[in-house]
């Protein structure tokens, strides 16, 4: 039995490391990057972070726009219920840098159908970069619960 | 290496006194599961676009009622479950009583705690769901009674070390048996995991719901939150271990296959505490590296449950042999499936085992980023919850 056992523990410990390793390969090799530090949006006492946000580039000026040829910058902001702007347009194969925040509670970005997917923390900038390589309306959810109207909080991205 | 005695209970009788606290928690974590499952079937219906929250009697709205269908179930009904039946364990597994002012003072503070939270939940003043991430606020009842829910765990964890201490000094130099060593190794890694809720509820959002800190930070309360947030899934799971392990073998007529695996198994997830970070997976303001770090922290928290997989299928597979099973899968269906409890448990199993799966797909976490908070999630934490506590409750009378 004690062969058994050994067999055992032995193989599920080599699996363990094989899903490791797949995990290891996507995130070098294949270079699919998480959302991580890119910044933080200090707000005082008595502050208002929405107000502070108007002051703090780029979320004083939410929008989409070309940064260099074929790549664009889409700045968004969260707030209880709805994306400013709710509306982003990109050309096929665009490869864009999504700059958002919050400027409440915590919010959800997620985009339907793609890997875009991050928190929306106040106080914490999220950036995730893509590329758009099929054209459509692509649906933008706040997927992380943020009060009564939770549900109706979507924009969308038009890919064309 | 193979034990079959997990404890010596012969000769003991738990007073009837304690056995009724037992079950008070039991019956009392099953009440609320009744209210939580009603929310929970607004909830399901709501995605097949059918709405009977409306009609519910004091509910007002779908997310006051997620909120009570999550705080109820995933804490209450789990903490009053496992603070009866681990009391239990540890009771049978010594061979000695508790004390009783502690199990007592448990079970109070427990129900103390979740008339408080159930008042927020219910007046409408605490809609914040179970994760309650602020800056959402809830009414101070909600937190406070948290909190309570809380120390009932660690009463119930002094319960025990008080009767383990009792039990070192009749027995000195002998081995702790094995079910009070799986029963006070769950409340030890609680003990350590809770830390992080307890520190964000009573430091930071109790202060603040009563308007004594001016503000919170988002960032730092939901880390807080996480390092209790996934270790509590074991504090859920761990008393289903000890049911596994520890009444498997005699149900099943099979041997639990070795002592010192078991405890390797319990003991791993004390040390592997710092899992609960991979809800912070798509987070801003967590590096890669610390985000790698977690997920292989998750996937070796997956060798336990692999380890208990190994031991709980032995159990039974001589079970079903020993009842006249043969072939490759024939002993599988002579385990003494007539029994409600050993059927119960081996169902749990099977519901636990996609709940596993699933959970290796959330850890992979560049795989996570289809999933991370779509309804994905939450088939993932059902499978993984569903029918476990119901299972081992069969044996309690004879308890």
């Amino acid at each position: 039995m004690e062969r058994y056992e050994k067999a055992f523990l032995a193989a599920s410990a080599v699996l363990l490391v094989i899903f490791l390793c797949a995990l290891g390969f996507s995130s070098v090799a294949m270079g699919v990057h998480l959302p991580s530090h890119s910044g933080l949006i200090y707000c005082g006492v008595g502050e208002k972070l929405r107000m502070v946000l108007r002051k703090t580039p780029p979320f004083d000026h939410p929008g989409v726009r070309e940064i260099a040829p074929g790549k664009y910058q889409a700045v968004v902001i969260a707030k209880t219920w709805a994306f400013t702007p709710n509306e982003i347009d990109l050309p096929v194969g665009a490869e864009v840098s999504f700059i958002a925040t919050s400027a409440d509670v915590t919010h959800g970005f997620f985009i339907v159908g793609t890997r875009v997917n991050t928190m929306l923390l106040p106080g914490q900038i999220s950036k995730f970069d893509y590329r758009f390589t099929k054209p459509g309306e692509y649906l933008l959810i706040c997927h992380e619960y943020c009060g009564e109207l939770h549900h109706a909080m979507s924009g969308k991205v038009v890919v064309k | 290496m193979s034990t079959a005695v997990v404890s010596e209970p012969s000769g003991f009788a738990l007073p009837q006194g304690q056995l009724n606290v037992i079950r008070w928690n039991i019956y009392f974590g099953f009440a609320v599961l009744a209210i939580g499952v009603i929310m929970g079937l607004g909830q399901a219906l709501n995605y097949a676009r059918v709405d009977i929250v409306q009609y519910y009697p004091v509910v007002k709205s779908y997310y006051q009622a997620l909120t009570i269908h999550g705080v109820f179930n995933a804490l209450v009904l789990t903490t009053a479950f496992a603070n009866g039946f681990i009391a239990l364990t540890t009771a049978r597994g010594l061979g000695r009583e508790l004390n009783n002012a502690l199990l007592h003072a448990a079970f109070w503070t427990l129900f103390i705690g979740s008339i408080l939270a159930a008042y927020a939940m219910f007046a409408d003043k605490a809609s914040v769901l179970y994760t309650f991430y602020p800056p959402l606020e809830a009414h101070w009842t909600f937190y406070l009674g948290l909190a309570l829910v809380v120390v009932s765990t660690w009463i119930t964890s002094a319960a025990q070390l008080v009767a383990l201490r009792g039990w070192r000094k009749d027995h000195p130099g002998e081995r702790v048996p094995l079910l009070a060593f799986m029963s006070i190794a769950t409340y030890v890694m609680w003990d350590i995991a809770s830390v992080g809720i307890a520190i964000e509820v009573v430091v930071f959002l109790l202060p603040w719901s009563l308007g004594l800190l001016p503000g919170v930070d988002p960032m730092l309360d939901r880390t807080l939150f996480w390092f209790t947030g996934h270790p509590i899934v074991y504090f859920w799971l761990l008393p289903i271990y000890v049911s596994w392990y520890g009444l498997i073998p005699k149900q099943s007529g099979g041997v639990l296959f070795s002592d010192s695996l078991t405890r390797v198994a319990f003991v791993l997830f004390i040390l592997l505490i710092p899992v609960g970070f991979h809800h912070q997976f798509v987070d801003p303001g967590v590096s890669q590296g610390l985000k790698f770090t977690v997920a292989a922290l998750t996937f070796a928290i997956f060798f336990p449950s692999l380890i208990t997989a190994f031991s709980v299928m032995y159990a039974l597979e001589i079970g079903g042999r020993r009842r006249g099973g043969s072939g490759l899968v024939g002993w599988f269906f002579r385990i003494p499936w007539s029994d409600p409890s050993v059927a119960a448990q081996v169902l749990a199993m099977i519901a636990f085992l996609l709940g596993g799966i699933s959970g290796l797909m959330n850890a992979s976490y560049t795989m996570n980023m289809e999933i991370h908070n779509t309804a994905f999630v939450s088939g993932h934490f059902i499978s993984q919850s569903a029918a476990r506590w119901l299972s081992p409750t069969w044996e309690l009378p004879t308890g």
